[in-house]
């Protein structure tokens, strides 16, 4: 049996995703407190690396990792070439445009300022909506509007509770996000068995737990 | 300095024994033209990602761009000499171009083509031999274009979303597709097919038992049995209808060729329509390319 080398992104989807790996017999090497950042589960030959949610798709099309869990924010934003193998329905969230209270987004006389981190999908979205001016920002991405460094921002919402804090609110849906489990090209044709049943066990705790979710 | 040109000299004599390859095997080389025009390359590849494409323009701004298949640039060529019922075979060392952000990309690809009737089996075995190395694990994966397009027609999924399912399906979204198809309200039978669609996979055995009811006419029946024999007779492939390829020119057989440590496909071919001759007929075509720094990085080791 051949090693299979999992990407999982740290933070939320690292959390949630633990208490998966635990729930269907996997991850026993892991420990979550270490700041180790890979662990090895030799009896069923699965190596854990841990990453940046942003470097999840890289290393998995670079072919370093054959496997990664990651948002689909991440994976649509990189537009990597890869597999998209499973939606695990857990650290669900969406992309908005959001901007103060009655902030007129279409205007075809005008041009959008958006301040975003994520650019490509911003661009994506309002391509063939309205002219815009994207404005990258890392991070605090709620301030822009307030401070006049653009009319509105595109971001992940989850609650929406960082908004409304800051006096903004959600003006237009874009696309739902929820954490992925992506493959490597060329890893699915040689390691199609190992992926294949890791893939499978994470479906069938999916499949029981949609209804009755404990770890969303 | 003298170990760079001792590997460029190495460089060198791999890349010959392709050429080498090539004209033993009856293939005469030709070399492809650089330019492509963009009206018509794009109308006949809808899929392709236009923001990967290298745009230039001439001095009456009519826009063309650096190939980004060479096949394409060789069949315009041979149309004007191609003699009825011959076989032209063909093959070449060349570059196609690409961009990515903020740089160009030159890739070089050894390619042949047999034009005008050529045999499945034989450019296979070809595409098998080029691969083989007996240090390195190499896998082929088949299917067949018209297979599939037959799996999305029965998904009845109205045709403005077909790019989208197309996508889907490359990339093995299943959950992309079956959340598209509930959308959608397709039938119950859809959602089944949906649920087989990414499970066909394998040896042809095993793919014929997932398939069988969804092989709905003789002439797809046939041309899944067609990828038995080729499977059969062709080392370490399998089957995956699922396969799409960038190109939407492939019309049947569609193949891809990995390398384990590489991590994206090395080899990509079929048959395709090369063009219609002067009495309006078809001409047929099977070939594949190969990623040439793909294949020297594997040797290189």
């Amino acid at each position: 049996m051949e090693m299979l080398t999992i990407a999982i992104a740290k933070g939320r989807i690292e959390k949630d995703l633990l208490c998966i790996l635990k729930e269907i017999g996997l991850g026993a090497s892991i420990d979550p407190k270490s700041r180790k950042l890979v662990f090895i589960d030799s009896d069923v030959q699965i190596k854990y690396i841990f990453v940046k949610p942003v470097d999840v798709v890289t290393y998995v099309e670079k072919g370093v990792a054959d496997i990664g869990v990651v948002g689909k924010d991440v994976i649509v934003e990189q537009e990597g070439n890869i597999y998209e193998l499973l939606d695990l329905n857990i650290a669900k969230c969406h992309f908005a445009v959001a901007g103060p209270p009655l902030t007129q987004i279409y205007n075809p006389n005008k041009r959008l300022r958006v301040a975003t981190k994520y650019v490509n999908i911003a661009n994506k979205f309002f391509e063939d909506r309205q002219q815009i001016e994207t404005i990258f920002l890392n991070g605090s991405v709620e301030l822009a509007p307030l401070i006049g460094l653009s009319d509105v921002i595109v971001d992940l919402v989850e609650t929406g509770n960082t908004l409304r804090a800051n006096g903004l609110e959600e003006l237009e849906f874009i696309l739902e996000s929820s954490a992925r489990v992506v493959s490597n090209r060329v890893s699915y044709q040689f390691k199609f068995e190992e992926i294949n049943k890791f893939v499978e066990a994470l479906r069938e705790w999916r499949n029981n737990n949609d209804q009755n979710p404990t770890a969303k | 300095m003298r170990g760079i040109l001792e590997n460029s000299l190495r460089r060198y004599e791999l890349k010959k024994q392709l050429d080498t390859f090539a004209l033993e095997n009856g293939f005469l080389p030709i070399t492809p033209d650089l330019f492509e025009q963009y009206e018509q390359f794009s109308e006949s590849n809808k899929n392709l990602q236009k923001d990967e494409l290298v745009i230039v323009m001439n001095g009456r701004q009519q826009v063309y761009f650096l190939r980004p298949d060479i096949t394409s640039a060789i069949m315009r060529q041979v149309k004007n000499y191609y003699e009825k019922d011959s076989i032209v075979k063909l093959f070449y060392q060349s570059s196609v171009y690409r961009s990515d952000d903020y740089k160009i990309l030159e890739i070089p690809q050894f390619g042949v083509e047999s034009i005008g009737g050529g045999s499945e089996t034989e450019i296979l075995n070809l595409a098998s031999m080029v691969l083989s190395n007996k240090e390195i694990p190499y896998i082929i994966e088949l299917s067949n274009s018209h297979i599939l397009n037959s799996l999305i027609a029965q998904l009845e999924i109205p045709e403005v979303y077909i790019n989208q399912v197309k996508t889907l399906i490359a990339s093995k979204n299943h959950d992309g597709l079956l959340s598209l198809g509930k959308k959608l309200e397709v039938h119950d039978n859809s959602l089944n097919l949906i649920n087989v669609l990414f499970n066909l996979r394998g040896m042809y055995r095993d793919v014929l038992s997932k398939i069988e009811p969804f092989l709905i006419n003789e002439k797809i029946r046939k041309e899944f049995n067609s990828l038995e024999k080729l499977q059969s007779s062709i080392p370490n492939s399998i089957i995956d209808l699922t396969m799409v390829n960038n190109f939407e020119y492939y019309d049947g057989l569609i193949f891809k060729g990995y390398y384990s440590n590489l991590p994206n496909e090395v080899l990509s071919g079929g048959c395709y329509t090369a063009f219609y001759d002067e009495s309006n007929e078809k001409v047929n075509a099977v070939g594949f390319s190969l990623d040439i720094e793909g294949w020297l990085k594997e040797r290189e080791v």
